[in-house]
């Protein structure tokens, strides 16, 4: 009974313990590397996109609102810090920005902003203390990759001509 | 050399299949529930555990944190059958406490369903109004008056409620926000 115990089980479970903890840890990775890897189609990375309106047909980020358009820049923060702005108008706008591991590392909307254009310096962990711009706000990533995603507010004719042309301001550039 | 090699099959079996029911059990078990309506705490704040983030990931990517937005899914109705789109439900409630709402309608597949009116979601900024300012859907394969969400006859459907920067009480307490009923009118 201990022979089957030292030898079989034990081994079982430890590589068991091994493989559970590392597909929990890869899983959102996994997802994220995926999600970057498609927007990353769309010119590249630190290039805006301007996503079309979600129908049944075509999505560009998964589970999408129909009640929002979404712009994206597939943050590549390897060889410097990018710069980020945006002028919202009257209406729901956010800006999110996303790690490699799904995390919401930051989120500020058009309220936050008082009517001002938003100002972020996205900069990775590699990146030695990046001098900021006036009135930018500095958010750092744990990971070299990552995702900027604007959400603006388009559920009605009105809205959505608003809100296409405030996210048609979005920058996103390397420093 | 075969008794090594079965050992190794049989961890990496072990560990992902304990690692699946781990991601689906342990993420929803840190859910709340109202009614049909369940939320994580917080769908994408970066204090979430291991198996928050791996489920959201897969449920839920690129959920924003708790103050921004706070997302409910519903599988079932208020009676706790599964949705169906075969049959038609009345989806009624007060306002909800949040800048702006939505309720959208998926398939299974967490696509959104094709309709000839192309219409997928009621938001608070376009839903009709009940005489008390709250709202009322109705989810359907056939055509309804007022708020509609055309089924298309999908055997299974996801209904996912938005809130939009929350009220702040909301935001810290989600399990006492009042969501609405999901309530099954009829099946063919």
């Amino acid at each position: 009974m201990m022979r089957f115990f030292t030898r079989i089980l034990l081994p079982i479970l430890l590589i068991a313990a091994v493989v559970h903890a590392a597909a929990v840890w890869a899983v959102p990775r996994l997802v994220m590397h995926k999600v970057i890897q498609a927007i990353d189609q769309h010119g590249g990375p630190n290039t805006v996109y301007h996503a079309p309106q979600a129908t049944a047909a075509a999505r560009t980020i998964p589970l999408p609102s129909p009640d929002l358009l979404y712009s994206t820049c597939a943050l590549d923060l390897s060889a410097g810090p990018v710069e980020v702005s945006v002028t919202p108008g009257p209406d729901y706008l956010s800006l999110a920005v996303f790690d490699a591991a799904t995390d919401n590392s930051f989120v500020t909307n058009d309220e936050n902003a008082h009517g001002q254009p938003i100002h972020l310096l996205i900069a990775g962990p590699a990146t030695p203390a990046p001098s900021i711009p006036q009135g930018a706000t500095l958010v750092r990533l744990d990971t070299a990759r990552g995702l900027l995603l604007l959400r603006g507010l388009a559920a009605t004719p009105e809205l959505r001509a608003r809100n296409d042309a405030a996210r048609h301001s979005l920058v996103c550039r390397r420093q | 050399m075969l008794r090594a090699l079965a050992i190794l099959i049989a961890g990496i079996a072990l560990g992902l299949g304990t690692a699946a029911a781990a991601i689906s059990q342990l993420g929803i078990g840190s859910a709340v529930q109202i009614g049909p309506w369940q939320t994580p705490i917080d769908a994408g704040g970066p204090g979430r555990g291991a198996y928050l983030r791996a489920a959201a990931a897969l449920r839920a990517t690129l959920a924003l944190s708790r103050q921004e937005a706070i997302y409910f899914r519903a599988t079932k109705d208020s009676q706790g059958h599964p949705l169906r789109g075969t049959c038609t439900y009345n989806i009624h409630g007060p306002d909800l406490p949040a800048r702006w709402w939505s309720i959208t309608l998926y398939g299974a597949d967490h696509y959104l369903i094709a309709n000839p009116a192309n219409r997928y979601a009621t938001a608070s900024v376009n839903a009709t109004r009940t005489p008390d300012g709250g709202f009322a859907i109705t989810v359907s394969p056939t055509p309804h008056p007022g708020n509609w969400l055309d089924t298309a006859r999908t055997e299974n459907i996801v209904l996912l409620a938005r809130l939009y920067q929350p009220h702040p009480d909301a935001a810290a307490a989600p399990a006492q926000i009042a969501m609405p009923s999901i309530d099954l009118q009829g099946c063919p």
